[in-house]
């Protein structure tokens, strides 16, 4: 039976875009066309404001919580063109402010914490941004894909640090210091870059969506030897994507959806997907014994049949 | 030797008796961490109806938030304890008709605090009389008054590591021990807040950090204190020539949780540890005429065990009190006959030795 | 296997409505919802359509779970503990390990019962919570019945098989109320009959097939002494009962029992029993009378109450492979005698019981997966079955998939702790077990919310139990990080080198050199004098160590010795580029000391350094600050002097006024 945890008046005066809860689940991210990033210190079901970040010239449509090891750090993206880097050493300030994109900068994310503080940065203008901090001088360094989506790059991903290399069986290995990102985008495709000594290339093009794709989500990896990929597209399909080698990827058409589906989301271990889109519906899927995917169904034996199914 | 269990539904950090006059106590307190809220327990032990086994109630409790760190038990029936949070509060265990009841006489917040200003978790506290120290994360010893509830003396930058564990020596001194396996003798009045002395300790791999994780000292023979490691070694010190351990052996696999000896059987010493076992250390009765209704007779330097490591390996005999518990026994607590522990495991047992 | 259906919840939310949703997994259990517009290369930069109207929320919606209630937390950790033990046999047990752990499970769900009603009756609790707690016996009742069933014919099961004797026992202990009149009526004695209980206790002990008890009370009878009931009495003394230890064959038992039975309903036909009609009525049910049977089964309270008791008088010989024939006859009659018709007369315990008894194992643990426990009990069973052979499970290849059911669920299982903020401990337990149990640990160990030390203490110690070093060392790392965040730089240290991070602990030494030449402030100096061997983690903190010990020696007014060190260290190769103006200043008051500290061929080596290392340093830097325009090399400096090239002068002058004082000594004490 699902209940309703807690409800966080964030208190944002328009649209939020994204609610990034921290590494321990203790403090929460919101960010707005108002302009704005707040953080909520949600401990305990309490909701207690932080700090409320403003650097923004336009909407903001990401957040991203670096590892904890690097300290309290959060990332933020704009329709101003911009990324700023905020960190907490008493108050939260400014870290750094990336403005090397010509249009929306539509999506970040950082990479696993075993590569370093690293963000990757996907915009409107088609091109992804890698920054690199030098933690131990605190300056920061970037690379750039140019033209990885014509039109623009909506969502970015990273491949999880420890994916098992192919060959091995059993032992999880470190993939070493191969850094791969999966982009999506409105040129209809899935792409995988792989940094290739100091430039980053394309390694697959994963093609099967008929129309723009929105997110993208590398899952977890929990020891398998497999890699999995999820997308999700204005052509109402859901697919995951597989791999055992991580060149070859084979595409499974999760579902498709009665409307545009806007998110994908894995479980933290990876087994549950959350799809959320244009139906106002939130679904939740996961792979059984066989390899297929089915909703999941609820685990009480509450009698409450389908009831509306639009949030209401 | 009986063992009777009580599942608690939350895991325990510390348990201590209540002490009651000529006879063994039956009323005991738990503390517990890991939860949203935490809870201070009174629990009472009654025979049931069959042969040697307890019926074990909880009677009353305080929640608190944060993990309880720190309980001790003062003027016999006084209770001091302290949250992570940095809260310290006195309880008195009455007796009202037939059962014990927690009554909460007051509190000291924020005991602990990092330079800007921001809490700082508190490890624990030590009592002497009415004399109490707290410890935590910023280095801090507070020395207050349970009496009336107030900061005498505190010593701001005691330590730069983490202090784990202190204890009162004499009315005058307190040791204190931290993470990187330093032990340090602070003088509580001195307006130098310098410690008075410093001695690190080193492990099987002196390229690891090896922490103090408890220590004790022996009721008659205040000079020698014992204490416990994170790679679960014992070592003896003597006050009176520190600088260097007497002796250190091997005990647990896993680090030491508690240590203590028997406030009147000087002759048995405790020891529990993170991997979930609870030893007895005995004085041997053959090396030595044991006579468990009263201290040593005799005792002097040049027979206690404790003092001379070969000694201590010929004389102490160690047996295990419990078996099959899987995790951290936390704490203990031994009066009379009866000894009391719990952890991780989510449950507290019950040990009657006669 | 019927369709699941689909559980919708609805959130009521204006904006939501409006705009749409979006979903994101926060941990392990929360699902994080908020209104979502997607944006698109044409999304202006303006206020949205949205703004200012509504509440803007997110809502965190989680799975119910109910262990988080004091008594049912009791349940799972003291299961926690069965359940390690089992781990512990590792499949060697004997039958009887198995039945004894089996057993200790049964009694911990049946303690937690009793603890359940013991609250429900207590008066001060709400309404709200009564209700709770009766779901909780609902659930933890249904358990205990199957558990128990299941024990019997997969765990304890009898020599060739027959089930009837562990049935009776199992009807006896789930409808305990005919034994227990009977109790009271036994202190009754003579009088017992005058209790209006009397009669239908007889049949109830009758129908469970407790003739020894039935017989007991039939004693009390004030007309026991009259010819009918001694006839009975023989009738129920005589009936042969199969006994699997007695020596006697099936077919030896059946002619017995034949002969005994004709006899029996000759006797009946006889009329030897009429002037006692509920005696007659007795004798019919052991008998297996059609009609008796049929009319007794309207009493019966569920289909399985009466069914071990039939099976006893007619089948007692059957065998477990038998069992589901029967009791899908018995269903059939018992519904049709009730008046039921369809399948929805059968409720969700019902159906489950059927299941076992037909040895159907994956609709049982299909089924069992729903009974609201958050799959305490599945999983339990589960690896109980598996772990004594009895978990025969057939996937779709005909394969049995026992270990890869029990490892999912495990997994599951395990997971779900993890992501408790308090049950993470027992969690790792289930994940150790199973096959892809070490990755999900590594990668949920650090994700448990640790807040102070000795948390991130208890987490690195399970860790450190179970090998997973990385773990540990990301643990420490973060620790470290948050005591540079606390201005706690010394016990940053000490979790660094514990984090065996080389990078980080040089990080933070340069933080003290750093520090130490601008302001000239040794910080936490109990912690550097105390780091011994542990500074060989990294070639920096050897360095600080070092320097910091010739600090030491400075102070303790032992210049030969820090001399000395200062020598050695300018050697070292180990010397950070910034640091050398300080270094090289600290030899300055060495060098001008009256007597001589440094020989002269000591003196040499530091003209050497300044030379070889420090000149060159300040060219490089003084060219990237023309690049740049700044004024000052800034990396070089110490908070004792600023000018760099001041600096380098009067280290020349000191060591030329030093050198010429040691010729002239050295000299002097050669000749």
């Amino acid at each position: 039976m699902v209940t309703l945890l807690n409800t966080i008046d964030t208190g944002h005066e328009d649209m939020i875009h994204g609610a990034e809860v921290d590494y321990y689940g203790l403090r929460l991210a919101t960010c707005s066309s108002d302009n704005s990033v707040k953080i909520f210190d949600i401990k305990n079901g309490s909701q207690t404001l932080v700090a409320d970040l403003k650097g923004h010239g336009g909407p903001v449509w990401q957040v991203a919580w670096a590892h904890p090891k690097y300290g309290n750090i959060l990332a933020s993206c704009s329709y101003d063109r911009k990324v700023i880097i905020w960190k907490e050493s008493g108050d939260w300030v400014k870290l750094y402010e990336y403005g090397n994109h010509d249009s929306s900068v539509n999506s970040v994310a950082w990479a696993p914490a075993d590569y370093g503080l690293i963000l990757a940065c996907g915009s409107s203008d088609g091109s992804i941004s890698i920054l690199t901090c030098n933690v131990e001088f605190g300056t920061w360094d970037s690379k750039k894909i140019s033209n990885a989506h014509t039109i623009g790059c909506n969502a970015v991903s990273w491949c999880p640090s420890t994916v098992p290399e192919p060959g091995f069986d059993q032992k999880t290995i470190r993939s070493g210091n191969i850094k791969r990102i999966a982009s999506g985008g409105c040129d209809n495709c899935v792409k995988i870059w792989k940094e290739d000594q100091d430039r980053w290339v394309e390694e697959s093009r994963l093609e099967a969506h008929s129309d723009w794709v929105r997110d993208v989500a590398w899952a977890p990896s929990i020891g398998l030897p497999r890699s999995q990929i999820a997308s999700c597209s204005q052509d109402r399909r859901v697919i995951i994507w597989n791999s055992e080698d991580l060149t070859t990827w084979t595409p499974l058409i999760l579902h498709t959806f009665d409307d545009v589906v806007w998110n994908v989301s894995w479980s933290l271990t990876g087994n549950i997907l959350a799809v959320s889109g244009g139906d106002n519906k939130v679904s939740l899927w996961k792979e059984n014994n066989e390899n297929q995917w089915t909703c999941i169904s609820d685990d009480s034996n509450a009698s409450s049949g389908a009831s509306e199914q639009r949030a209401l | 030797m009986t063992v009777n269990s009580c599942f608690t539904s939350e895991k325990i950090s510390k348990i201590r008796w209540i002490h009651e006059e000529y006879q063994d106590a039956n009323t005991f307190v738990t503390g517990s961490w890991g939860s949203a809220r935490n809870n201070i327990k009174v629990w009472s032990i009654a025979d049931s109806n069959y042969a040697k086994e307890f019926s074990i109630k909880c009677v009353d409790k305080h929640s608190t938030i944060g993990d309880v760190t720190g309980l001790e038990v003062f003027n016999k029936n006084s209770l001091a304890a302290v949250t992570v949070e940095g809260l310290l509060q006195v309880f008195n265990v009455d007796k009202i008709t037939d059962n014990f009841s927690l009554s909460r006489r007051g509190g000291v917040e924020n005991l602990h605090k990092f330079k800007r200003g921001n809490r700082a978790p508190c490890n624990g506290i030590c009592v002497y009389d009415d004399y109490a120290a707290t410890f935590g994360e910023d280095g801090r010893l507070n020395i207050l008054s349970l009496a009336d509830l107030c900061i005498l003396h505190d010593i701001a930058e005691g330590d730069n590591c983490s202090v784990t564990t202190a204890l009162f020596a004499n009315s005058k001194e307190i040791l204190t021990g931290n993470r990187m396996g330093v032990i340090k003798q602070f003088d509580v009045r001195s307006k130098n807040k310098e410690a008075l002395s410093t001695f690190p300790i080193s492990g099987n791999d002196e390229r690891k950090s090896v922490a103090i994780t408890n220590m004790c000292c022996h009721p008659t023979q205040k000079h020698i204190v014992i204490s416990g490691t994170e790679e679960g070694s014992l070592m003896v010190w003597d006050l009176r020539k520190i600088g260097f351990p007497i002796s250190c052996f091997k005990a647990h696999a896993q680090a030491i949780t508690e240590i203590g000896f028997h406030k009147t059987q000087p002759s048995r010493l405790f020891t529990a540890s993170e991997g979930g076992e609870f030893w007895q250390w005995v004085q041997q009765e053959t090396s030595f005429p044991l006579n468990q209704s009263q201290a040593f007779p005799s005792e002097s330097d040049s027979n206690n065990p404790w003092l001379d490591s070969k000694r201590t390996k010929n004389q102490i005999n160690v047996t295990s009190l419990i078996t099959g518990v899987r995790r951290a026994i936390n704490s203990f607590d031994v009066h009379g006959s009866h000894l009391a522990c719990g952890g991780d495991n989510e449950a507290v047992y019950i040990i009657a030795t006669e | 296997m019927e369709e699941d259906p689909v559980i919708t919840f609805t959130i009521n939310d204006e904006l939501c409505r409006r705009a749409g949703l979006t979903a994101k997994w926060i941990n392990g259990h929360q699902l994080s919802v908020a209104a979502y517009n997607p944006i698109t290369s044409t999304t202006k930069d303006r206020v949205s359509d949205f703004a200012g109207q509504n509440e803007v929320n997110i809502f965190h919606l989680t799975t119910e779970f109910i262990f988080e209630e004091p008594i049912l937390r009791c349940l799972i950790a003291e299961a926690n503990g069965v359940y390690l033990a089992v781990q512990d046999l590792k499949r060697q047990g004997t039958q009887s390990d198995y039945v004894k752990i089996s057993r200790t499970y049964r009694s911990i769900i049946r303690a937690c019962l009793e603890k359940l009603e013991e609250e429900i009756s207590n008066e001060e609790i709400s309404e709200e919570v009564k209700i709770r707690f009766q779901n909780y016996i609902t659930i933890f009742y249904s358990i205990e019945c199957v558990w128990h069933l299941c024990e019997i014919l997969y765990i304890d099961t009898a020599p060739s098989n027959i089930v009837v004797p562990q049935l009776l026992e199992w009807t006896r202990f789930h409808f305990p109320s005919y034994e227990r009149i009977a109790t009271e009526l036994l202190l009754y004695e003579r009088e017992a009959n005058t209790s209006e209980d009397y009669w239908p206790t007889v049949k109830g002990l009758i129908l469970q097939g407790q003739i020894e008890v039935a017989r007991a009370i039939l004693q009390l009878h004030s007309l026991s002494e009259t010819t009918a009931f001694k006839m009975a009495e023989q009738i129920l003394k005589t009936m042969p009962v199969y006994n699997v230890y007695g020596g006697l064959s099936i077919q030896k038992f059946r002619s017995q029992w034949h002969y005994w039975l004709t006899d029996t309903e000759l006797k009946l036909s006889a009329g030897i029993l009429s002037s006692e009609p509920e005696l007659e009525e007795i004798v019919k049910l052991i008998t297996g009378n059609q009609y008796s049977w049929n009319q007794q089964i309207k009493q019966s309270t569920c289909w399985y109450e009466f069914l071990s008791g039939y099976l006893f008088y007619t089948e007692p010989a059957c065998k477990y492979f038998e069992l589901g024939s029967f009791a899908n006859l018995w269903i059939n009659r018992w519904a049709n005698e009730m008046g039921f018709t369809g399948s929805g007369f059968l409720k969700q315990l019902d159906r489950v019981i059927l299941s076992v008894m037909e040895n159907d194992m994956n609709q049982v643990l299909h089924s069992i997966q729903k009974i609201g426990d958050n799959q305490w009990f599945v999983t339990h069973l589960t690896d109980l079955l598996y772990h004594c052979g009895q978990l025969q499970v057939m996937g779709e290849q005909k394969k049995n998939i026992a270990f890869s059911l029990r490892d999912a669920l495990l997994y599951e299982f395990g997971s779900a702790l993890m992501s408790r903020d308090s049950l993470w401990m027992m969690g790792v337990d289930y994940l150790e077990q199973c096959s892809e149990g070490a990755a999900a640990m590594e990668l949920l160990l650090t994700k448990v919310p640790v807040e102070n030390e000795r948390q991130a203490l208890k987490v690195i110690e399970v860790a450190k139990q179970r090998g997973l070093s990385s773990v540990e060392r990301e643990i420490c790392r973060v620790q470290a990080t948050r005591s540079m965040a606390n201005e706690r730089y010394g016990n940053a240290l000490e979790w660094a080198i514990r984090s065996k991070d080389a990078g980080a602990v040089t990080a933070i030494t340069d933080f003290f050199l750093t520090n130490y030449s601008k302001t000239g402030e040794m910080l936490c100096p109990d912690v550097l004098g105390n780091i011994g061997g542990k500074m060989f983690i990294s070639p920096r903190l050897v360095f600080l160590v070092k320097y910091f010990d010739f600090h030491q020696f400075y102070k303790r007014r032992e210049f030969i010795e820090a001399a000395k060190l200062l020598v050695n260290l300018l050697n070292s190769k180990i010397t950070p580029e910034y640091f050398w103006p300080s270094l090289l200043i600290d030899s300055i008051p060495l060098l001008e000391s009256k007597d001589p500290k440094m020989p002269s061929k000591e003196t040499f080596v530091i003209l050497q350094h300044l030379e070889m290392e420090l000149t060159p340093l300040i060219e490089r830097s003084k060219k990237q600050m023309e690049k740049a325009g700044d004024k000052q090399p800034h990396i070089l400096k110490d908070y004792r002097m600023e000018n760099i090239d001041e600096i380098v002068k009067l280290i020349r002058l000191a060591c030329a006024r030093n050198l010429a004082r040691a010729i002239v000594i050295e000299n002097t004490f050669i000749s």
